[in-house]
């Protein structure tokens, strides 16, 4: 055996049911009754102001300007930034719900707002407090936007293969690169751009090396180089972005040089529950639909829920989707509560409710049928919008590594890449 | 110059959610989730905008049962600065009559006021009959069915919204206002006001305090649901051979 420690096997059995964790209080799901008022008021506006211009959004790849800026003075850029910089103050399970009922309606619209977040977040736990204050009040006011570029053709889940390179210079430092599938390159004013620094010294150390850098689009040699087309999330726009000498401050420079990895890593970790309840929200939505259409639809003179394979489709669609849902809320209670184990939890819900909400994306076009691939069914887009959920913020192959390495670590104190 | 204002706030049965049992047609009140009376969102609504443009202060005042206080949640965080219950045990309300005199009872206990605003009727039962009887009582000039409102320092004024036509009418101050939905559109509370909203007091009178005598003069016996059925006919071809056919199909019922 690796580890010959009879200890630990004794700390897996000697848990019982509540291992990995401790006792069953860790499995609470807590709720406020802000929770649920900010979930309704939500919903409102989901169902008024998003609901009606859903098709307008499909067919022309854009959101309306009164609509974003509807939801900019209503503060949804500003979520999760703190009441001290202006934001709303909204915690993780905020978050969850915020997203979950905007997907409900616009999965794309959830992505426009919530790829602020890749923004915020690293500068929240690693900016100065000058750095905050000069970026995080005007975002949460919804005067400016923002996005975060890590991801370049040749580097995806390999964050530590990135070739866009940062060298000292006397006014700061000389950023130069390309970066691809920047969700919301198009509109931000204000980008962290991950930057190697130092060469890569060894294999094994590939990681170390990467400094994140707070570019804004004004710079001399910053430019949007290129849209890609894609197949879902209509209205939200990715972008391939071009540093050509690019210079800035040191006072531009997000944390300690070397650090990037690490935090691009943190970042991804708290993004990763906003988009398992994007998921979540698709899921949900199929669902009602799916209920609505079987009990309405009549096909051999009988309603199409009276069929039993339509309600074996169901029954397993409502099983992954209440199961995706208390791990979606679940994995938020524990990030509200400061628990490290968060991040085994998330990456549980992220892979979990993506996947979920796939199965019953594709299962809803069986129950639709036909009408399932018609555009104005709304149906199908869902289908289109939910892939991409299963790759960003952490491919689910990624997350299954992540799951158990966690889990390891949290549990047992074990690393299993040193084993 | 700033008002301080009274708006009514009432929590009802969500009449979207309301559950009738299909064979014999009753409507079942069980269970059934409450809410704010939408157009008291349209009231509140009015009420925040003269107090953005004058100043003043919001109070809303709601009798219902502890079940109101998420009504009355909604009404702060929308921006209402204070909020009182006059709490009762009775689920199913009382009538017009009897909220009224509730009312009269619970103003007497509030700091002073110059206008109260409410809806022209609550979405639940919906007769109406509230905001003439209040004035009537206290004696106070009612501006109603109110789809604009103003105050210009001396008098309130705005256009009441009657069957064909607007009227514009004023009276001095104090004054009972009732609006129809019209008159704004409410707005969405942001996530921290929300948060504000649950931690700001709801002062509580519980309605023995008042020692009124107030019994009710009927009993309601039960609710029915009205079911509409649809012809479904459909009429095809151009439309001036649809025009004719449908003229045809409605002179023969004698609608026409």
């Amino acid at each position: 055996m690796y580890w010959s420690e009879e200890i630990k096997v004794t700390e897996i059995n000697g848990r019982g049911m509540v291992f990995p964790f401790r006792s069953l209080s860790d499995y609470e799901i807590k709720f406020k009754p802000e929770h649920e008022m900010f979930r309704q008021v939500v919903r409102e506006f989901a169902e008024k102001e998003i609901a009606p211009r859903i098709s307008y959004i499909e067919e022309h790849n854009e959101v309306p300007a009164d609509l974003v800026n509807k939801m900019l003075s209503q503060g949804f850029q500003g979520i999760s930034i703190p009441q001290e910089y202006g934001g709303q103050g909204g915690d993780q399970v905020t978050l969850a719900i915020f997203s979950e009922e905007i997907a409900r309606v616009s999965p794309a619209i959830v992505t426009l707002m919530g790829a602020n977040g890749l923004f915020v977040f690293p500068l929240l736990f690693y900016g100065s407090e000058e750095q905050k204050r000069r970026y995080l009040p005007q975002i949460a006011r919804g005067e400016k936007r923002s996005a975060h570029a890590t991801t370049e053709a040749v580097a995806g889940s390999d964050v530590a293969g990135i070739q866009t390179k940062a060298e000292k210079v006397n006014e700061g430092w000389k950023i130069n690169g390309r970066k691809a599938f920047i969700s919301g390159g198009d509109v931000a004013d204000y980008f962290v751009v991950l930057a190697r620094t130092s060469p890569i010294a060894n294999k094994k150390e590939r990681w170390k090396g990467l400094t994140f850098f707070i570019v804004e689009r004004e710079r001399e040699g910053f430019h949007v180089a290129r849209h890609m087309e894609k197949m879902g999330l209509k209205g939200s726009h990715i972008v391939e972005l071009q540093l050509d000498n690019v210079i800035v401050p040191d006072s531009n420079r997000l944390g300690p040089e070397g650090e990037g990895f690490k935090i691009a890593m943190e970042t991804y970790d708290h993004g990763r529950i906003g988009v398992a309840a994007q998921a979540l929200g698709i899921a949900q939505v199929l669902f009602e639909k799916c209920l609505n259409y079987a009990m309405q639809r009549t096909t051999f003179e009988r309603p199409l829920i009276s069929h039993q394979i339509i309600d074996a489709y169901l029954a397993d669609m409502a099983m992954k989707l209440v199961s995706a849902r208390q791990l979606v809320y679940w994995s938020a209670t524990l990030a509200d509560q400061g628990r490290e184990e968060y991040k085994f939890a998330a990456s549980l819900a992220k892979a979990y409710a993506t996947e979920a909400a796939e199965w019953i994306a594709e299962k809803a076009i069986s129950i639709y049928g036909g009408a399932g691939v018609i555009v104005e069914t709304q149906v199908e887009r869902f289908l289109r919008d939910v892939e991409i959920t299963k790759v960003y913020e952490g491919a689910n192959e990624i997350q299954r590594l992540v799951i158990i390495r966690q889990l390891l670590k949290l549990s047992l104190g074990v690393d299993v890449m040193s084993m | 110059m700033p008002l301080d204002m009274i708006v009514l706030v009432k929590h009802i049965y969500d009449e979207d959610q309301l559950k009738v049992d299909q064979t014999t047609g009753s409507v079942s009140l069980q269970g059934v989730p409450g809410k704010v009376s939408s157009f008291d969102r349209n009231a509140l609504e009015a009420a925040l905008r003269l107090r953005q443009k004058l100043g003043g202060t919001i109070t809303t005042l709601t009798v219902g049962t502890d079940e109101a206080n998420k009504s009355i949640r909604e009404a702060l965080a929308m921006g209402a600065d204070n909020a009182y219950l006059i709490r009762s045990n009775v689920a199913t309300g009382y009538d017009a009559r009897q909220t009224v005199e509730i009312l009269i009872g619970a103003l007497s206990k509030i700091p002073r006021w110059d206008v109260l605003i409410c809806a022209e009727g609550s979405t639940d039962f919906y007769t109406s009959l509230l905001p003439g009887m209040l004035a009537e009582r206290l004696n106070l000039p009612l501006l109603s069915y109110m789809r604009s409102l103003d105050f210009d320092g001396r008098s309130l004024r705005g256009d009441r919204s009657l069957e064909r036509k607007l009227e514009t009418v004023e009276c001095s101050l104090p004054a009972i206002v009732s609006v129809v939905s019209e008159i704004c559109e409410p707005r969405i509370p942001t996530l921290l006001q929300i948060m504000a909203a649950t931690k700001k007091q709801i002062s509580k009178i519980d309605v023995t305090e008042l020692g009124l005598q107030i019994p009710p003069r009927y009993k309601l016996e039960g609710m029915l649901v009205k079911t509409v059925t649809r012809k479904r006919q459909i009429f095809e071809g151009s439309p001036s051979e649809v025009a004719l056919k449908l003229y045809e199909s409605l002179s023969k019922e004698g609608i026409i």
